[in-house]
């Protein structure tokens, strides 16, 4: 049963895939000469983006004299708040970056300088972290989309505008499938009329011609996001869609919070082949003070992230999947009133990385937690790190408009060595 | 440069080749080398990737992943002949395909296997004797799979296990336990023991949350019942007592200012006292210098008594004042409590939810985790 019918398009579209044609120098290649090897599936990603700016003191850096007191984990030495007693148990598959210092206060610019590792420009758009991954360890073509987000609502609406995430010049393919309710799942996925095929005959027909007739870009990428969405209609994989299909027990565990569902949507997304998702929860903004807020949101955000992580070792897939937890800032020490870009707090787990540690430090003192005192990260070197978890080429570049070369992530980077070795 | 022509010739093969074998039709399962074992894997909607990217030793073969996760409906376990013509494959992920037993003993020829994913798939005990073969195993996920305890001793063969996954089998706590006392490298996963133990932890830390959530709670419960009736007295009792503090402020202030004067008055006075009585010492035969001591000493004997008054006024005052605005804190702190005694239960409320569910959520795990 099998298709030897292999055009010379898919044989140049693989090699790209390979880094052949692209000219980028792929020093691997020539060693094991026997076969064009498609671009790996490689590791995956959850991002949990906590968007309006999660107070670090209230989280993860707690400080001896703050709202909320030092709390001990599972490694020794290693204190988050009590409000996060499952984190906390789970401490050994968590890594902490507490010196997160990112320049930017503003809830859109800083959102758009966390998911990109650039700051904003008005010439064109950098591609989103999310797109980055699509584009280059998600499968070129696969009946699942390789990067989905998912909604999972929000305490109150403000935050500042919310960030989309855009592929730019990698090019439309790479434009996120938007999940906009985890208990919905996938709207309009089955198709309404039992005359679908012949429909989309009919319209395959036209829109030939159309195509050949006018072979600009943005009509092959319109068609090529129809004939996607058309595949996924008619794969049986879209089932990852559903959370029906997971027992009653396990989605008690994971909370039903949308928070929660959404956790775990992304786990059956990944389990499904998808390469990266974004669960997006708005409402972090805590202008009011942080400590009654998310002594409020902890108990859900605690138990559908343990789950999660829990759930993925498990299953034997934490090793290859990161989850990173994060927000666009932190918050202003103390009471957490303000924005706080100077010193704030990322958690990472699972992704093969280096994970019962904290990395970097923030001050104590007269005024604690009002700086980085020890291996500061800066926006560029986050998105670095992440890109190395995930096994991508940092140095690989893209023609931005203007022809323009632009490096998938700032020369200047400096990835965080200690997780990744 | 030889790079650009290596990758025409790899072009021009890839071109060709389909032309090639369509002319001669091998059995599912062969290939004639490993580039077209690579492409029927890719074909049946399998990949194939290169583990690193970092080659140490040029001449050493790059490792492999083979992953069969996906792949189409057309696949069979015939087609695990295709993995077996690459060299060095290190990691082979099944998860979910239609291999059994059978196709395991396949996969045990596969010597340099580091990586093994089985789970959701058919296998069983019986067929986990064929893994012996693979020396150099390290991982093994079994998960949500047919095998039981029994399968296990099976296990105890690969001397390089370090990790395996048993999470929805029928294997045992003991089962596991005499696994890991032949094979004390490896680490199981779900550890049952390390979870109850943490689960308990999590449990006691809930409960003392839920405590301390009950009590903000009926606080804010009492407020509001008590103080929202209350609140436009509470306002008139704020304006009030803020009007008084106010008016005893701008006493007190005056009177800070008379006792500064006073101060200063008596300062001076206290300088010019001093100078005369210098003079008068110098020449004690001077009457006149003498009267004059005497008058300044008098008269700073009055600006002493009136600092001393004004002093003990701007006290009294500044007592009054202090007083005042205490109660006034309090009058316009119990105006913001019953205010937002609404908004202040609302958010307790959700706490105390929160609180309640995260301790039914460790009784619940920690009941799972006992029972069995």
């Amino acid at each position: 049963m099998r298709n030897s019918e292999m055009n010379r398009r898919d044989t140049l579209k693989r090699l790209t895939a390979a880094g052949l044609i692209s000219g980028v120098s792929v020093p691997w290649f020539e060693s094991i000469t026997q076969a064009a090897i498609k671009r790996p599936r490689g590791k995956s990603c959850i991002l949990l983006w906590m968007d309006g700016g999660p107070s670090q003191q209230h989280t993860f850096d707690p400080k001896i004299n703050g709202e909320f007191k030092p709390h001990p984990t599972a490694v020794p030495g290693i204190h988050i708040v009590e409000q996060l007693p499952q984190l906390a148990a789970a401490m050994d598959d968590l890594a902490i970056v507490r010196s997160m210092t990112t320049e930017i206060n503003g809830h859109y610019d800083a959102k758009y300088y966390l998911h990109t590792g650039y700051k904003r420009t008005t010439a064109f758009e950098h591609p989103a972290i999310g797109c980055i991954a699509s584009s280059e360890v998600g499968l070129p073509d696969d009946d699942l989309p390789a990067f989905v987000t998912i909604d999972a609502g929000f305490d109150r609406p403000d935050g500042g505008r919310l960030y989309r995430s855009v592929p730019g010049y990698l090019g439309p393919q790479h434009t996120p499938l938007a999940v906009n309710d985890p208990s919905v799942g996938l709207e309009n996925l089955k198709p309404a009329g039992n005359d679908v095929t012949a429909r989309l005959k009919l319209l395959a027909g036209s829109e030939g011609r159309f195509a050949r007739k006018y072979m600009l870009p943005a009509v092959s990428a319109k068609q090529a996001a129809f004939n996607r969405a058309v595949r996924l209609m008619q794969s049986k994989r879209s089932q990852a869609f559903d959370l029906e299909h997971e027992p009653a027990v396990l989605r008690e565990e994971y909370g039903p919070h949308k928070f929660g569902k959404s956790c775990l949507l992304a786990r059956r997304l990944i389990e499904a082949g998808v390469s990266f998702v974004e669960v997006v929860h708005r409402g972090w903004d805590d202008h009011n003070g942080a400590a009654k807020p998310i002594d409020a949101r902890a108990p859900w955000m605690d138990a559908g992230m343990a789950a999660l992580i829990r759930d993925l070792k498990v299953r034997g897939m934490l090793d290859d999947t990161l989850v990173v937890w994060m927000g666009e800032f932190g918050r202003s020490p103390g009471n957490g009133n303000g924005h706080f870009c100077r010193a704030w707090s990322t958690v990472w787990a699972g992704g093969g990385i280096q994970t019962g540690q904290v990395i970097g430090k923030t001050s104590e003192g007269k005024k604690p937690g009002a700086d980085v005192v020890e291996r500061p990260v800066s926006a560029s070197d986050f998105v670095a790190t992440l890109c190395l978890a995930l096994g991508i080429d940092i140095r690989k570049e893209y023609l931005a408009p203007g022809m323009r070369p632009m490096p998938l992530v700032d020369k200047a980077a400096k990835p965080i060595e200690e997780l990744l070795v | 440069m030889s790079f650009v022509k290596f990758a025409n010739v790899v072009l021009c093969l890839c071109i060709l080749s389909p032309r090639i074998h369509s002319a001669e039709v091998l059995p599912d399962g062969v290939a004639r080398n490993a580039r077209e074992a690579v492409e029927r894997i890719e074909e049946l909607g399998g990949s194939v990737r290169l583990i690193s990217r970092k080659v140490k030793n040029e001449n050493a073969p790059a490792k492999i992943e083979v992953d069969l996760r996906f792949v189409k409906d057309s696949f069979d376990e015939e087609h695990l002949g295709y993995v077996r013509s690459l060299k060095n494959v290190v990691v082979l992920r099944l998860a979910g395909t239609p291999v059994t037993d059978e196709g395991l003993a396949r996969i045990a020829e596969l010597k340099s296997l580091r990586k093994l994913y089985l789970e959701k798939t058919a296998v069983t005990d019986a067929g986990l004797k064929n893994l012996a073969k693979l020396q150099q195993l390290e991982l093994l996920n079994l998960f949500q799979t047919k095998i039981s305890d029994a399968g296990l001793v099976e296990l105890e063969k690969l001397p390089k296990l370090k990790t395996l996954f048993t999470g929805k089998t029928a294997v045992t706590e003991n089962g596991v336990a005499s696994l890991k006392k032949a094979s004390p490298q490896l680490l199981v996963i779900p550890d049952r023991a390390k979870d109850r133990k943490r689960v308990q932890q999590v449990l006691a830390t809930a409960k003392k949350l839920l405590a301390e959530a009950e009590k903000d709670f009926a606080a804010t419960e009492k407020d509001l019942k008590e103080l929202p009736p209350k609140a436009e007295q509470y306002k008139k009792d704020e304006e009030a007592t803020k009007k008084v503090a106010e008016e005893t402020k701008r006493k007190a202030d005056e009177l800070k200012k008379k006792n500064d004067e006073a101060d200063r008055r008596k300062r001076d006075r206290e300088k010019s006292v001093k100078d005369a009585r210098d003079k008068s010492e110098k020449k004690p035969e001077d009457e006149k210098l003498k009267t004059e001591a005497e008058k300044k000493q008098k008269e700073f004997d009055v600006a002493n008594r009136e600092f001393d008054q004004a002093a003990a006024e701007y006290e009294a005052a500044r007592k009054l004042a202090d007083e005042a605005k205490a109660i006034a804190d309090s009058a316009r702190q119990i105006h913001s409590r019953a205010r937002n005694a609404k908004k202040a239960h609302e958010i307790e409320e959700r706490i105390l939810g929160g609180a309640r569910r995260r301790v039914q959520r460790a009784e619940i795990r920690l009941a799972s985790l006992t029972k069995k």
